[in-house]
């Protein structure tokens, strides 16, 4: 299913592992990604920008494949 | 100052033939590509400061001709990130300083690396000003500036792990203090 904005999703671990997005971060990957709520609020081609409102974080780009939806 | 009457002479040659590119080349771009160095050039910004693209491979040679044209103070180094997926790129505003100089030229030089493969010489041995700036840019960034004498963060911890300017950097929720030392 593809991922569109306004969309509350989370991240896909396997995918995001080893991508050419993980080189930006520390690989020990915070839980608040995989286990709370992140809305998307742009879009960019391929690339989302992910808002996590649990924890006073920066939202992030990521590429559309490593999002999923947060069920 | 000879030489310079000299080259702002041919320049104006020079821009004859260059009438049908894009963008037209400044006085700086003329001389460079009247020597050799080739490069590409970029829209001017809004107070008309000449923006070129060179290659990484390039950057030192382009660098050491600026150098020798005159610029002799780098300004300010800096650093941004295209957009996720994209390049990373590492800017130098460069100005000559001078005596009796009201307003000094300038130029600015860009340099685009992959972001998988964030390599760009380091102009430290030509401007040294570039020393922290370079530094700066590769804490935020991750361009490894080779070259660099002492390449190590300068804002975030020593010991931090990733690059807190990029477009995809993922932020922890926590993180201890460190005492600064």
């Amino acid at each position: 299913m593809a991922v569109k904005k306004g969309d509350v999703v989370r991240v896909v671990r396997e995918k995001l592992d080893d991508s050419l997005e993980a080189e930006a971060s520390d690989r020990r990957w915070p839980s608040y990604i995989f286990e709370t709520k992140g809305e998307v609020l742009d879009t960019k081609g391929d690339y989302m920008l992910v808002q996590f409102g649990h924890v006073p974080t920066p939202s992030f780009w990521l590429r559309s494949d490593q999002l999923e939806a947060f069920e | 100052m000879t030489d310079e009457s000299q080259a702002s002479k041919a320049a104006k040659g020079a821009s004859d033939s260059q009438e049908t590119s894009l963008v037209e080349a400044g006085k700086v771009s003329q001389w460079l590509t009247e020597n050799g160095f080739d490069h590409e050039i970029l829209e001017a910004d809004h107070q008309g400061v000449e923006v070129l693209k060179v290659d990484r491979e390039f950057l030192l040679p382009f660098a050491t001709a600026l150098f020798a044209y005159g610029f002799n103070c780098l300004q300010c180094q800096a650093a941004y990130d295209v957009g996720p997926g994209a390049d990373l790129v590492s800017t130098y505003h460069l100005i000559k300083i001078a005596d009796d100089v009201t307003r000094s030229e300038e130029v600015r030089i860009k340099v685009s690396v992959p972001r998988d493969d964030a390599r760009v010489p380091s102009v430290y041995w030509i401007w040294k000003g570039a020393d922290w700036q370079e530094r700066e840019s590769y804490d935020m960034y991750g361009i490894v500036y080779e070259g660099h004498p002492n390449l190590k963060r300068i804002l975030m911890p020593e010991d931090w792990v990733g690059f807190p300017l990029r477009k995809d950097y993922i932020s922890p929720d926590f993180y201890e203090l460190q005492d600064a030392h």
